[in-house]
């Protein structure tokens, strides 16, 4: 009896349980009584193209962020429903370590989001795979934004032309945009009387590592170092040199002498000077988290840390630029950016286009973002004006300005297909850093990898390009 | 009963057998069909393509997929990595009986240890290794200062490819002891007490009741558990993603499903990477049955 | 006498190294318990600190806000007791089927079914994928229901390993007073299985409460979110940028209803005892 009593309960139970189920399954937007639903947005087949008067366009925007940018975007959205009544925009947010993942398995199933943000990386993949809507008529003819306002790097970069990329048709707008400039902790610098760098009087590597060694005291717990791990694109590209030749991208050029003599000279700051801390010692304790915590006077990071270091710092601190080669007396640098695209299988470009130029170039957007401390304002006259004008550290925005205008560039690995031989070559490259191996040596041992990966990443190129 | 009404009796009885054994295990059959041969169709014939997600186009390359992974170091690198995080299965398998024979016994305080070693297994992975990244932290982390107390120096866990891969290994072995003690402390609720009592009464020792009546009546159990933990372990996956950047130094620590992820969704190379996964696929499968084989060697299969 | 049976020297032994294992289990657990009660900029601070200071409350209210975690635990809860009843169902239906009855392929199906632990799960994503947008199945919960629902392999193997242990003469007893199979699964065989039955739904409840690939793959408007989505939505790979003593108090929460359950059916395990100690 009781048995039967509990079999009873199970199926009653089990019965509401799917009830609820199915109800929480069979609202409006449920795919299987709608295929016109937000979540089939590029299910061309059975759709027709064009709307009948008085429905909304659906759009989906896929993206990912941190809790402020979600409410920013959350805003900006609300805002451009409000500016273009007919469209209705849905925004999906995935964890950005797993953000590739979902796009590629969205974009497999043919149920790309109609906007999406982009890895400067993997443009080329998406663009050669003809997953990215041409934007260049409409960038031509758009009256959202003014190229000549935007820092001339970022007009550039999500360009290709199915074989280089930095040139050709427009693939994506920039979301944002980060400078990579050496951040010091100013007191310290007091401390050593060591005086910063000023724009007409740059360090080159000797004055860096004078610098270094005054900066570096203590022993023990107490140890403070003068640098971090110093940017290997930084002291490679400035000692005039590349993992790959510019002008082809097809032959890897670790061997060249001027490299390795860059290599070494990053390893030798922990080598030889002593001033930077070991692999071991940054494995244990970041060189970014050993700054904040005053134990490091200088430090490679990006913009994006700026809210981070506002809110963490107990001592005052400020940016200055890289210093310059001594055998080119030139400093090049990186900047990172990721982009609105527009999927090629949308079925209303035009609405699409429009949201993604709204985002990238709306200076509500570039506002919020920099007051968040995230990124600099893509805009140059809000980046020279208001981003100056707020007051927030660092001090020296204008090292930050020139390095868009004129010392940062694209990694030479986002301008190849993929990033597989620039991976092999940062593989081991610690056993340098650990005096296990000369640069020379690991440098020779694994050219031969990374030139077998990168003519591989070129042969994929071509067969993944669809005309 | 008259022996000519039998045949036909029975015959009824084993259609009957055979009708109500499909009905049950129909759920089963749909969910095969549906859900895992037609995906995996499409793995099979992906993995003789160059599908790369992205684009529809697709050409055949016959065995090229199949060609390049075995031609790739890195490859036999993951494999020899894969091999190393079964050596912990062992252990961790006898460590759980003993716990599972610990509370079995109602030796004190089982229950709230019982608790205690599930906590790991429940805990979410994000959480986990972020502090175990603490832990095992070369110069700040608990387990090197607490080494250092005798005298130790500690490595450098997350630095070192040859520790990272211990490190995991030793992480796995503490996950599971309290997750697989739970299977044996069921298989030991099932041992019939008779059994014991009738030994005791021909004067067998504990440790001899233990060889030679409990372990042959939990070797189902055991060999449930050694083949799901194998599979499991070839499969390691989510620790290498999350312990290192691209697999650590010198791919020193990545597995094969990682190397199969990194192909699949890194390089979007789907047909390659449906191409390795169909061989290790294989090569788990074989393992299986070669298991399933010798399983009727030594798992008890009630009377 | 008693507490000198309970106290000898086999024990003391045995309560120490069991003693010890639990301290290695209990420490990254308390270390998740000290973290989210600390402020943000405190977590990496060097010489690492076991007791907070200040003790900060703020984490497990403000959780509430960054997180849609009632969704996110409604979500959760649904698919996990859907997911319980009807696996649970399923599998032992089918274990029964295996261990007791004799049918056509019963071990070629039982193969069969073993072999789909082994295709590697990463690879099937996008077939799934196009799979479930086909069915429309897409940002609903279904694809993290039916799927496993109908088959969970590993719940049948174990399920299978342990009424072979049953005898079989239940069955032919239950048929001969007139049982059809249904029954005799359902008023005997089903009962006895109680401990596997509850092993396994520990198990399953882990899986679902914390399957993560599934719900970031197949869902994506927030009112489909699942806790562990909540979780993961968190923390980011910039570091600086995830708070850590957020997300240690998410998971946390999350950690609550498996521990809770664990803890309940303890109680269950001792009881069904009596149950399956009759063979022989």
């Amino acid at each position: 009896m009781k048995k039967r009593i509990l079999a009873l309960l199970l199926a009653l139970v089990m019965a509401l349980l799917l009830a609820a189920c199915s109800k929480s399954d069979g609202q409006p937007n449920a795919p299987a009584d709608n295929p016109a639903s937000p979540a089939a947005p590029a299910d061309k087949d059975d759709k027709p193209a064009s709307e009948p008067s008085g429905e909304k366009t659906k759009l989906t925007f896929m993206g990912w962020g941190t809790d402020a940018e979600i409410a920013t975007f959350t805003t900006m959205i609300e805002q451009f429903e409000n500016e273009y009544q007919d469209v209705e925009v849905e925004y999906i947010v995935v964890p950005d370590n797993d953000f590739d993942t979902r796009l590629q398995t969205m974009i497999g199933a043919g149920q790309c989001p109609d906007v999406f943000y982009i890895n400067i990386d993997w443009l080329m993949k998406y663009a050669s795979t003809g997953s990215l809507y041409d934007l260049t008529a409409y960038a031509e003819s758009n009256d959202i934004f003014d190229p000549d306002n935007v820092w001339n790097c970022l007009n550039k970069v999500y360009r290709y032309d199915g074989e280089y990329q930095g040139q050709g048709n427009i693939y994506a707008f920039p979301k944002d945009v980060s400078a990579f400039p050496i951040f010091y902790n100013v007191d310290l610098f007091k401390q050593a009387s060591v005086t910063p760098p000023t724009a007409d009087d740059p360090w080159d590597w000797n004055d860096f590592i004078e610098a270094a060694k005054k900066l570096t005291s203590g022993e023990g717990d107490s140890k403070i170092y003068g640098t971090g791990g110093y940017s290997r694109e930084a002291a490679v590209w400035s000692n005039g040199t590349e993992w790959v030749d510019q002008e082809t991208l097809t032959q890897v050029k670790i061997t060249d002498p001027a490299f390795i003599e860059a290599m070494q000279f990053c390893a030798d700051l922990t080598l030889v000077h002593g001033v930077a801390p070991t692999p071991e010692e940054s494995t244990a304790l970041g060189d970014y988290d050993r700054f904040k915590q005053g134990k490091l006077a200088m430090v490679g990071a990006g913009t994006w840390s700026l809210a981070d270091l506002w809110a963490n710092c107990d001592f005052e601190w400020d940016v200055m630029p890289w210093p310059v080669s001594p055998n080119t007396g030139k400093t090049e640098i990186w900047f990172g950016t990721a982009g609105l695209a527009v999927s090629a299988a949308t079925k209303n470009p035009e609405a699409a286009c429009n949201l993604a130029a709204y985002l990238a170039y709306n200076e509500d957007t570039q506002r919020t973002a920099y007051q968040m401390g995230q990124a600099i304002p893509t805009l140059k006259d809000m980046a020279y004006g208001e981003f100056v004008d707020a007051g927030k550290a660092p001090a020296n925005k204008q090292v930050l300005f020139d390095m868009m205008e004129n010392t940062a560039r694209l990694a030479t690995q986002s301008r190849t297909f993929n990033q597989e031989w620039f991976a092999e070559f940062n593989s081991n490259a610690a056993a340098v850093y650990e005096g296990t191996m000369t640069a020379e040596e690991y440098c020779n041992s694994v050219a031969g990898t990374c030139q077998q990966l990168l003519d591989e990443s070129i042969a994929l190129k071509a067969e993944y390009t669809i005309d | 009963m008259k022996a000519e009404k039998r045949p036909a009796k029975r015959g009824s009885l084993r259609r009957r057998e055979a009708a109500a054994g499909l009905l049950f295990v129909t759920p089963q059959i749909i969910h095969f069909f549906v859900f895992f041969l037609f995906p995996l169709c499409l793995c099979v014939y992906a993995a003789f393509t160059n599908w790369n997600i992205l684009s529809p186009k697709q050409t055949f390359v016959a065995f090229r997929n199949f060609q390049r992974m075995f031609a790739d170091p890195k490859f036999w690198i993951a494999l020899k990595n894969t091999f190393y995080y079964l050596i912990p299965i062992p252990f961790y398998m006898v460590l759980s009986l003993a716990f599972a024979h610990y509370c079995h016994t109602k030796k004190p305080g089982e229950r709230t240890f019982r608790v205690i070693y599930y906590l790991p297994y429940i805990s979410s992975i994000v959480a986990l290794t972020l502090i175990w990244k603490w832990l095992f932290n070369s110069q700040y982390g608990i387990v090197n200062n607490f080494l250092a107390l005798f005298g130790i120096s500690g490595p450098n866990w997350l630095g070192d490819p040859v520790w990272t891969r211990r490190m995991i290994v030793f992480m796995i072995a503490w996950k599971m002891i309290g997750i697989t003690s739970i299977y044996y402390i069921a298989a030991l609720k099932n041992v019939p007490v008779s059994y014991y009592e009738a030994a005791r009464i021909d004067g067998a020792s504990s440790w001899q009741q233990f060889r030679q009546i409990t372990l042959p009546l939990i070797t189902p159990t055991t060999f449930y558990l050694l083949l799901t933990c194998l599979i499991g372990s070839l499969q390691t996956f989510l620790e290498v993603q999350l312990f290192t950047e691209d697999g650590g130094r010198n791919y020193g620590v990545a597995s094969v499903i990682y190397y199969v992820w990194q192909k699949a969704f890194q390089s979007s190379q789907m047909g390659y990477a449906c191409a390795a996964a169909l061989v290790f696929g294989s090569f788990i499968m074989i393992v299986t049955i070669i298991q399933f084989v010798a399983s009727r060697k030594w798992v008890y299969e009630g009377e | 006498m008693n507490l000198k049976k309970k106290w000898s020297p086999g024990t003391i032994f045995a309560f120490t190294i069991v003693f010890l294992g639990a301290c290695t289990m209990i420490l990254p657990f308390v270390w998740m318990i000290s973290t989210s009660l600390k402020e943000a900029n405190l977590v990496y601070k060097i010489p690492p600190e076991w007791l907070p200071n200040p003790v900060d409350w703020k984490n497990y209210i403000e959780i509430w806000k960054a997180a849609d975690l009632v969704t996110g635990i409604f979500n959760s809860c649904l698919i996990t007791a859907v997911v319980l009843t009807c696996s649970t169902l399923t599998s032992t239906m089918s274990a029964f089927a295996f261990s007791k009855l004799r049918f056509p392929g019963s071990s070629v199906i039982f193969l069969m079914l073993m072999s789909t632990m082994m295709v590697p799960g990463v690879v099937l994503l996008v077939p799934s994928f196009i799979l479930y947008s086909k069915l429309g199945w897409i940002d609903t919960l279904l694809p993290l229901i039916v799927p496993v629902s109908l088959c969970n392999i590993s719940n049948i193997f174990f399920m299978r390993q342990f009424m072979t242990g049953l005898p079989k003469g239940y069955l032919d007893a239950a048929l001969i007073d007139g049982c059809s199979y249904f029954k005799a699964y359902w008023r005997i065989f089903l009962p006895m299985c109680k401990p596997a039955i509850v092993t396994n739904g520990i198990m399953l409840f882990m899986g679902t409460w914390n399957d993560y690939m599934g719900p970031m793959i197949y869902t994506h408007s927030p009112e489909k979110r699942t806790i562990q989505l909540a979780i993961a939505l968190l923390s980011s790979h910039y570091e600086q940028q995830t708070d850590i003593p957020l997300v240690m108090a998410a998971s946390l929460i999350a950690l609550l209803p498996v521990l809770i359950l664990f803890i309940t059916c303890q109680k269950y395990f001792v009881d069904s005892l009596a149950l399956t100690g009759i063979k022989g």
